[in-house]
């Protein structure tokens, strides 16, 4: 099987990653919650969101919760499969060198 | 992609996840709402030595505070996830254990001839319900990881 066949060039983007990883073990995550772990601005998650929900990869749910306006974000199915077959990848990448005699040259299909 | 650029990237990954799930253990176990529910336990437990109506005004008030501790805790939560199998299994038996201690030391109190006897049972109950917290939390965090 080809490593790259798995690796999601999508979320290849660290920016879109990061916010998948963080998504990945919970239901749903308050949208302050991934703006202040991942370290960025609202503006620039809202346009990373807008990125991966466009892609069918998160969705996001606006509303309130005792009284306090709330936007959750939650991975869809697809998304998590995204990221689960990413991960693989990048595990396979790491397996491959691990395998390599050392000094031989780079056989991952991909160098960026 | 190189095998470093792949090994940071996977690094970046577990560490985000692992913030995920120690915020979702952060919440479910902080400590005023466990304080308020172990309070709302004692309630709830000491209300049968108590006369007449009184005991289901009390009930009533401690299994309230428990469950407004719990959904003000789920509504505020930053982090949501379904509990898994395992987490309902590890709750419904520390749930029987609590229950089948508050049994036992409320028979004991009773014949060692103690007044309240409910009371001093639902006392040690609140206790262990505490001191079981942080125990509690690291299976959790076994099960979550």
């Amino acid at each position: 099987m080809r490593v790259d066949a798995h690796f999601d060039e999508f979320l290849y983007v660290p920016a879109r990653l990061s916010v998948v990883a963080l998504l990945a073990p919970a239901d749903w995550v308050d949208f302050a919650f991934v703006r202040d772990t991942v370290g960025t601005s609202d503006s620039a998650l809202s346009k990373q969101l807008s990125a991966l929900a466009d892609a069918g990869y998160v969705a996001v749910r606006k509303g309130r919760d005792a009284g306090v306006r709330r936007t959750r974000v939650r991975l869809t199915p697809q998304g998590r499969e995204a990221f689960r077959r990413h991960a693989a990848a990048l595990e396979q990448i790491v397996a491959a060198a691990r395998a390599r005699p050392h000094g031989a040259e780079t056989a991952t299909g991909f160098r960026r | 992609m190189d095998p470093d650029e792949a090994r940071r990237s996977l690094d970046t990954m577990r560490r985000l996840q692992d913030r995920t799930r120690e915020e979702y253990l952060r919440q479910s176990f902080s400590g005023p709402g466990a304080l308020l529910v172990a309070l709302g336990l004692f309630i709830v437990c000491a209300s049968f030595d108590l006369p007449g109506r009184w005991d289901t005004v009390a009930m009533a008030l401690g299994d309230a505070l428990i469950l407004g501790v719990l959904a003000v805790g789920y509504a505020r939560a930053s982090v949501r996830r379904k509990p898994s199998g395992a987490e309902l299994v590890i709750m419904l038996a520390a749930s029987a254990y609590l229950i089948a201690g508050f049994v036992a030391l409320h028979v004991a109190a009773r014949l060692v001839g103690l007044p309240a006897p409910y009371t001093i049972a639902a006392a040690a109950t609140a206790l262990a319900f505490v001191a079981f917290g942080r125990p509690m939390r690291r299976v959790y965090e076994k099960i979550v990881r």
